[in-house]
């Protein structure tokens, strides 16, 4: 053990003291981070953004509106009205429309959502009026709170939904969800730390290997009563704590300010960056063992 | 005295190169044991078998009558021609990385005593000067109190003076009794240093011996050259001695009788300007060796 932590030691300190490595690998993501954070804050799209399931009624005004982009999804696979409803909870879209099962989806912590509510009840309430529905202006009156009673006028009872209005024949539920919404930067600090894990490894483990075989500190070690072994489990343990440190910081350093949203458990993320780690440094293993310069 | 060491029929082969060609030899415990020659001769391919670094493709080296095992490097230091060593760390971390791969290493300050580190031990090695470095090599070499220490060319690149410092760091491990295997191209640094030379070409052991006994053995008297002693007709006409050599432009001559041989060159009216009288050394043994001169 005493040549394990030698080796350990003397690598670990070899990327503390080499500036360039340390900004790459800490200064590096953090301002890239920030800088994707920047280029992509703001109020985003103009447009509002619908999800449609199902075949549209044309005949409805608010299809119309220009100002709204319309996603028509299939209805399957990673389109499943569930996954859309995971794109709504997660503010990627404004609002769904299902038209097969006749119902609207909002979001209510998304801003956006109570105006495309408003859009869609008036729309709806003025065609059932003209079909000698509701009136319209008391359809779109209503608040959250009035909801119940009108469901129970309208004569539908859905536990947790809300009556709402009709389209013609068709009559839609109104749905709300909640979640918090995930922007540019959420999905950007993953990937960011998984490049700056993968660059680690590769390069702290494969390159510097290669780097020690061409300039013969390798020959050198081959003299002494090491081991081999004792060698390369140092390099990876040494680039393990490095790079599990490093990861930490950035996310730590940039949670800071930008305060991200963490779905699951922290030990499991951990746990799945040790296994990354290991399985990069894997290959930087392989890849110096290959590679003769 | 019973060898330490022991090489017998040693051979490597790359490919179309036969880089080492049957050397035999025996290395005497408490010396200093040369093996000379050019660049290219094989001498660092014998070292770095003897050393365990490079499997031979024939013969065996036998350390203590023994072949070379794992404990054979435990008992070694080794000091390559070349090499880097860990970036970002200092002199002082660079020892303490390399005592703790021993079983019984020296002290720190022992080591730096011996091989005069203590100007430059907290020094980062990137910053460290040729011959600084060279010393921190020797000191890493001599960490696991060898029984055997190699030296693979340890001054090659260094100014006289560092050269200078550096053959006393190594007289002062021979007095420790430690049995050091030295190359070098350099004549005047195994004159000095070594007890025993084995000078190399083409792979192969041309001679063996003492320094003294292989000049005793190959000359008699002075060495007389002279330079650009004239055009190829003036020289057809002179009577020269006997035993004069024209070769590379420069007449050399192996005079047991120094007073009779200046006036035959006098006599001779060749010009004389540049004229050296030197008393043979191992480089002049190596020229007659080989019949050309060093390739440096």
């Amino acid at each position: 053990m005493r040549k394990f932590f030698a080796f350990f030691k003397a690598r670990t300190m070899e990327f503390v003291r080499d500036r360039g490595t340390l900004f790459w690998n800490l200064l590096f993501p953090v301002v890239l981070v920030f800088g994707f954070a920047f280029a992509f804050a703001g109020d985003g799209e103009p447009l509002f953004s619908v999800g449609i399931l199902g075949t549209p009624d044309e005949d409805l005004a608010f299809m119309e509106i220009e100002e709204i982009e319309f996603i028509e999804y299939s209805g399957t696979g990673n389109e499943s009205r569930e996954a859309v409803m995971e794109r709504l909870r997660r503010h990627q879209i404004d609002m769904l429309v299902d038209f097969e099962a006749q119902e609207f989806a909002i979001n209510r912590e998304s801003r956006e959502g109570p105006v495309l509510r408003r859009l869609f009840l008036a729309d709806s309430a003025e065609s059932l009026a003209a079909g000698g529905g509701l009136d319209a202006a008391e359809v779109e009156q209503r608040e959250p709170g009035q909801q119940e009673a009108a469901q129970q006028e309208s004569g539908q009872q859905a536990p947790g939904q809300q009556a709402a209005a009709g389209s013609g024949a068709a009559t839609f539920t109104e749905q709300e969800i909640t979640g918090d919404p995930i922007r540019y930067v959420d999905w950007v600090v993953p990937g960011v730390l998984g490049m700056n894990m993968m660059f680690s490894c590769l390069f702290g483990v494969g390159f510097i290997l290669v780097r020690y075989r061409k300039n013969g500190v390798l020959k050198r070690l081959k003299a002494t009563p090491a081991s081999p072994l004792t060698f390369l489990t140092a390099q990876a343990a040494s680039r393990l704590v490095i790079v599990v440190g490093t990861s930490t910081f950035v996310y730590a350093g940039t949670n800071a300010f930008l305060q991200f949203t963490m779905l699951g458990s922290y030990l499991n993320l951990l746990l799945v960056l040790i296994l990354a780690i290991a399985c990069m440094i894997a290959i930087g293993l392989v890849v110096a063992g290959r590679l003769k310069s | 005295m019973a060898p330490i060491l022991e090489v017998r029929d040693l051979r490597k082969q790359y490919k179309s190169v036969r880089a080492v060609d049957g050397v035999s030899f025996t290395v005497p415990e408490g010396i200093c044991f040369g093996l000379l020659g050019p660049n290219g001769a094989g001498k660092t391919t014998v070292v770095e078998m003897m050393e365990g670094i490079l499997q031979p493709s024939g013969g065996e080296v036998r350390f203590r009558d023994r072949p070379i095992d794992t404990e054979f490097k435990r008992r070694v230091g080794i000091q390559f021609q070349s090499t880097a060593l860990p970036e970002y760390i200092t002199v002082k971390e660079t020892l303490e990385l390399f005592r703790a791969l021993y079983p019984h290493p020296r002290p720190i300050d022992e080591v730096a005593d011996i091989c005069s580190l203590w100007d430059f031990l907290d020094r980062d090695n990137r910053k460290l000067s040729g011959g600084q470095r060279q010393r921190l090599l020797l000191a890493i070499a001599i960490i696991p109190k060898p029984e055997v220490v190699f030296l693979d060319e340890p001054t090659t690149g260094l100014d006289p003076q560092a050269r200078r410092n550096f053959w006393s760091l190594i007289e002062r491990i021979k007095a420790e009794k430690a049995t050091i295997l030295l190359t070098t191209h350099y004549m005047d640094e195994a004159q000095l240093l070594c007890d025993q030379v084995a000078i190399m070409d083409h792979g192969k052991v041309l001679e063996l011996d003492e320094p003294q006994a292989l000049l005793d053995r190959h000359f008699h008297g002075t060495v007389v050259q002279i330079p650009n002693p004239g055009d190829l007709s003036q020289l057809r006409q002179a009577r020269l001695p006997a035993d004069a050599v024209f070769r590379d432009g420069v007449i050399e001559i192996t005079s047991d009788r120094l007073d009779q041989t200046v006036r035959e060159l006098l006599s001779a009216e060749l010009n004389l300007d540049g004229l050296t009288v030197h008393k043979p050394n191992l480089e002049d043994l190596f020229i007659k060796l080989t019949g050309s001169s060093l390739r440096v």
